[in-house]
């Protein structure tokens, strides 16, 4: 295809302003699925997409669309992923582009998400293109979102397209707007080949499927290629684009997106941002993009210590399909073999999580989640520290550094007070407000650890829902913070233990330990909970020991019930572990959390 | 084909009232459909005499519900039955449960020729407001009077109570175990309240003695009874056991008849869970067998005999590390004193299964 008759876009938008949906109606109204092979959001291909209702995963569809002019385009839709955990994957589809949609649902307005992937967007120097969604339902309002899009994004509106995911309306002038509007890729078709290596995913029959964008010349099937960062050459056995479905070709041109198949057989061996070039090529490289850095950390132990080599295969397994998620091995005296984990944000840690159990069938203790600090030491090193169990003594420390986020937080004003009081609870720095009509943009700079708990619960339940929230690191900063312990039984159960700004150290130990105090069950004797920062107790509670627990009554009915009920029960005890001899059930090491 | 004796258990499934705590299969029934209930058994006697012979019986135990509602003709012919399809020993403990409130001295005295020789009495307290709020039928003069017939009439009497209720303390068990003491007896069991779903009590959110205060309570029983603890909740003079219950508690066969009733028979080398009235026969293993005497056998004061069986499913690792709540004795393990409050706990870790 001409350079001049393709389109390279994605679709960004705030999570569930309808970006699945109307990829759907372009892909039908395109012609990329028969009606029948359309099932709901055909572009969320993994369950827990499909159930959670986001992507994550970005995806590709190439359409044939034919213009009113009667010419035939080529328009390449780039599906992003809609959560603040992915905002990086967001940016890789991005740079396969150069246009994109901003798409905003007319009866919520314009959301935290939106501004900060029209931001991305404008780094990445794409035309965008606002639209407006959802105009099917009474309580869309498609003035004032126009009004909030050049305000509050600085993009002019006034002729912005209005759609409806759902019904189609307007989708076929969105298409024409599509061509006309967004500008075709601008390669040099004639120099030595150079392609972007934007996304790679193991499938089992076909090998790693790597995902590229074509900058420059072009690639064929048989040709022996070069990945320029790694220097591994491998041969073309496979060339191709999606409809959604996999369709091979010979070759892919100058400006075109598709994908390559060349018997690699882990995304391991490709680096995400790499360019690729013929073998026998000298090229520079392309721009690419900064890897994906893990900003939350928490070990994965099994329950049961056979268990691990599951758990280890299982996270290879997934590993596979996602190069954000890493692990290593770790060995803790109290809970046995397990893997330390670093994810994009606490909803990857959850998705990883349930997918390990659901899927591996394990049973998992989660350790607190941490994120990275950097440890100035006395010496004059600096170490980098994720899993507070290798914390050194703090004498040797001579100061520590946390990372720091920029958020913005949108919502309508009268919940104003309540956030920026959870902001400020929360060690947060107000960097900027702004007022859109009755609606206020918060800008604050917050440290990471503090948000990554529960922040964006209590954002979502301080505004009943009405807010939204985005954020991204900017850097670390120095900090007052302290380890701490927590101690059953006088024993200090590691996985539960954590840093935190001295400043919270006791509010945050007291939660731990009241919310032990009901997730702990009684036993035989009285259990002290203890929260210590080094030798210095800061917080306690007790749980009451059971002295009698035998059932009143056992006669000839009730044996079958206590034989089976003590079947169950030993088979849950498998399920505890045990710290100064006492059980701590699985549940407690994960909702001890939600405080 | 080894025949063992089996115990019988016949549960009489009507009550006057349903009382407010209670969980047992019972319906509360003027006018019981006693025939129809006859035939039912009698058909069930017919079916066990046909499948397992004319087997020897030791014991035999009319629970409920109320059995003392059981008209004397009823009684009569299903006593009869069971002499003809089987052998009763001729030192057959036959026991039955009975309430205050529905049953004379005749119809006692009745009961006696028929061959009953120990009478349990549902008594609970001993005061009229607290039998009122338990949703009884009757007051603490009526309980008393019929104890001191079924005395006079030559039964082996035992009475049931019931401590751990709102607002009880201690002392007030104390003074109830005090009270029971003056009446004499050889035999009571001693029931600990539990507030079980389906039950008015379940509806009302009572304020429960807590843990530590029912462990105290529980203690106090022990030491101020005159009648020794054999069983977690039942007291009595050596000798005075009830061996129904004990032979159960022991892992001996035993057969349920009527609605719900619960068996364990053990026919050509295979034990079986039996549900009275064709509910349920299915066979088990030896060895799950063995945990429930375990179970069962755990709860008395004298244990359980370690077998070779027995043997391999007990932790000894765990015997050894807790003599303060487990010990062996005579190749018997039992609970200390201690042990026996949280058996629940202990048997999760002595059984392995
Ligand atoms: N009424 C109406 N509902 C829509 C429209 N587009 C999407 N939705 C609904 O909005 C919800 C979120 O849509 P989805 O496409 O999953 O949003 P995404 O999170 O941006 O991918 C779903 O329940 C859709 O059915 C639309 O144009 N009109
Ligand atoms: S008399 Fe006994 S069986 Fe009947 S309702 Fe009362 S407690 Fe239950
Ligand atoms: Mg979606």
């Amino acid at each position: 295809m001409k350079q001049s008759h393709i389109r390279n876009f994605a679709i960004v938008a705030h999570i569930d302003h309808g970006k699945s949906t109307l990829s759907d109606r372009l892909i039908e109204f395109t012609g990329g699925l028969e009606s029948r092979e359309m099932k709901a959001q055909v572009l969320d291909s993994m369950d827990i997409e499909r159930e959670r209702g986001i992507t994550i995963k970005a995806q590709t569809v190439r359409l044939n669309y034919t213009a009113k002019n009667g010419e035939t385009y080529q328009l390449n839709l780039m599906d992003t992923p809609g959560h603040v955990d992915f905002t990086y994957e967001v940016s890789r589809s991005l740079a396969a582009c150069e246009g994109a949609l901003i798409l905003v649902d007319a009866t919520q307005g314009v959301q935290a998400q939106t501004l900060a992937n029209a931001y991305l967007a404008l780094d990445n120097n794409l035309e965008m293109l606002p639209v407006l969604n959802k105009i099917d339902l009474p309580s869309s309002d498609v003035t004032a979102a126009k009004e909030q899009i050049s305000d509050v994004i600085g993009l002019d509106a006034k002729d912005a397209l209005a759609v409806s995911g759902k019904t189609g309306q307007g989708v076929p002038e969105l298409l024409e707007e599509i061509v006309t509007k967004l500008p075709p890729p601008n390669g040099d078709a004639n120099a030595a080949t150079r392609a972007l290596l934007v996304d790679s995913w193991y499938d089992s029959y076909l090998g790693v499927v790597i995902l590229v964008r074509v900058v420059d010349g072009n690639l064929k099937r048989g040709q022996k290629i070069k990945f320029v960062a790694t220097g591994a050459e491998y041969f073309v056995d496979k060339i191709g684009y999606f409809t959604p479905k996999m369709v091979n070709t010979d070759e892919l041109n100058t400006g075109e997106v598709g994908f390559i198949i060349t018997g690699m057989k882990t995304i391991h061996d490709c680096k995400v941002g790499d360019t690729i070039t013929d073998a026998r090529s000298t090229v520079d490289r392309l721009a690419g993009f900064k890897p994906s850095v893990p900003v939350v950390f928490s070990s994965f132990f099994p329950v049961e210590a056979d268990d691990y080599p599951n758990l280890r295969d299982g996270a290879e397994k997934l590993a596979l399909n996602d190069a954000s998620f890493v692990f290593t091995t770790e060995k803790s005296s109290a809970l046995g073999f397990g893997l330390r984990c670093g994810f994009l944000g606490l909803l990857h840690m959850e998705i990883i999580s349930e997918r390990l159990s659901r899927e591996f069938n394990l049973s998992l203790i989660n350790t607190i989640p941490s994120v990275l600090y950097k440890l100035h030491l006395r010496s004059g090193e600096v170490i980098d520290l994720e899993n507070p169990a290798d914390m050194p003594d703090p004498t040797l420390i001579s100061f520590i550094e946390e990372p720091w986020v920029r958020a913005t937080i949108m919502m309508p004003d009268n919940y104003m007070g309540g956030i920026m009081a959870l902001c400020s609870e929360r060690r947060g720095i107000q960097e900027n407000i702004s007022y859109v009509g009755n609606r206020v943009v918060l800008v604050y700079q917050l440290p990471l650890a503090e948000i990554v708990f529960d922040f964006y619960d209590r954002v979502k339940s301080l505004s009943s829902g009405y807010a939204s929230f985005d954020y991204s690191v900017f850097g670390y900063q120095e900090s007052d913070l302290v380890k701490v312990s927590i101690l059953v039984n006088e024993e200090n159960v590691e996985p539960l233990s954590f840093l935190c700004h001295r400043s919270f150290s006791e509010k945050r130990g007291r939660q731990i330990v009241e919310k032990l105090k009901d997730l702990i069950p009684r036993h035989q004797f009285k259990i002290p909970i203890q929260a210590a920062i080094g030798g210095k107790i800061i917080a306690r509670e007790t749980i009451a020991a059971f002295r009698k627990d035998v059932t009143a009554k056992c006669y000839g009915g009730d044996i079958s019930r206590k034989r089976k009920l003590l079947e169950k029960q030993k088979e849950g005890k498998k399920r505890l572990r045990t710290f100064g001899n006492v059980e701590i059930p699985q549940t407690a090491f994960i909702n001890a959390l939600k405080v | 084909m080894l025949l063992l004796p089996h115990n019988l258990y016949f549960h009489i499934p009507f009550c006057a009232q349903k009382c407010n705590y209670c969980a047992f299969y019972s319906h509360a029934c003027k006018k019981p459909d006693w025939d129809k209930y006859l035939n039912e058994i009698l058909g069930e006697i017919e079916f066990w005499h046909k499948k397992i012979g004319q087997i020897e019986i030791p014991t035999i135990f009319f629970g409920g519900g109320t059995p003392s509602l059981m008209p004397e003709n009823i009684l009569e012919k299903i006593i009869s039955a069971i002499g003809e399809k089987f052998s009763i020993t001729p030192d057959c403990e036959i026991s039955l449960e009975s309430n205050p409130g529905t049953i004379d001295e005749n119809k006692l005295s009745d009961f006696k020729s028929m061959g009953i020789n120990r009478l349990s009495v549902g008594i609970q307290s001993l005061d009229d407001e607290t039998l009122k709020f338990l949703g009884r039928i009757h007051n603490a003069n009526q309980a008393i009077d019929l104890l001191n017939n079924a005395k006079k009439l030559g039964f082996n009497v035992s009475a049931d109570f019931m401590y751990g209720l709102p607002n009880q303390s201690v002392t007030d068990v104390k003074n109830f175990c005090k009270k029971i003491n003056e009446l004499g007896l050889n035999h009571c069991s001693m029931y600990e309240l539990s507030i079980e779903p389906n039950t008015p009590f379940y509806r009302m959110n009572l304020q429960m003695p807590d843990n530590e205060t029912m462990a105290q309570m529980y203690e106090s029983i022990d030491k101020t009874l005159d009648l020794p603890r054999y069983e977690v909740s039942n007291y009595a003079t050596p000798g005075f056991e009830c061996k129904h219950n004990q032979n159960i508690w022991d892992g001996e066969p035993y057969i349920g008849f009527g609605r719900g009733a619960a068996g364990r028979p053990f026919i050509n080398g295979t034990w079986y869970e039996q549900i009275g009235n064709n509910e349920k026969f299915e066979p088990i293993s030896a060895r799950e067998r063995d945990v429930e005497k375990i179970i069962t056998g755990m709860r008395t004061t004298r244990g359980v005999k370690i077998t070779d069986d027995i043997d391999k499913i007990l932790n000894a690792e765990f015997i050894k590390s807790n003599p303060d709540l487990l010990v062996i004795e005579n190749d018997r393990i039992k609970t200390t004193k201690k042990g026996l409050l949280i058996l629940d706990e202990i048997l999760l870790d002595l059984i392995e299964l």
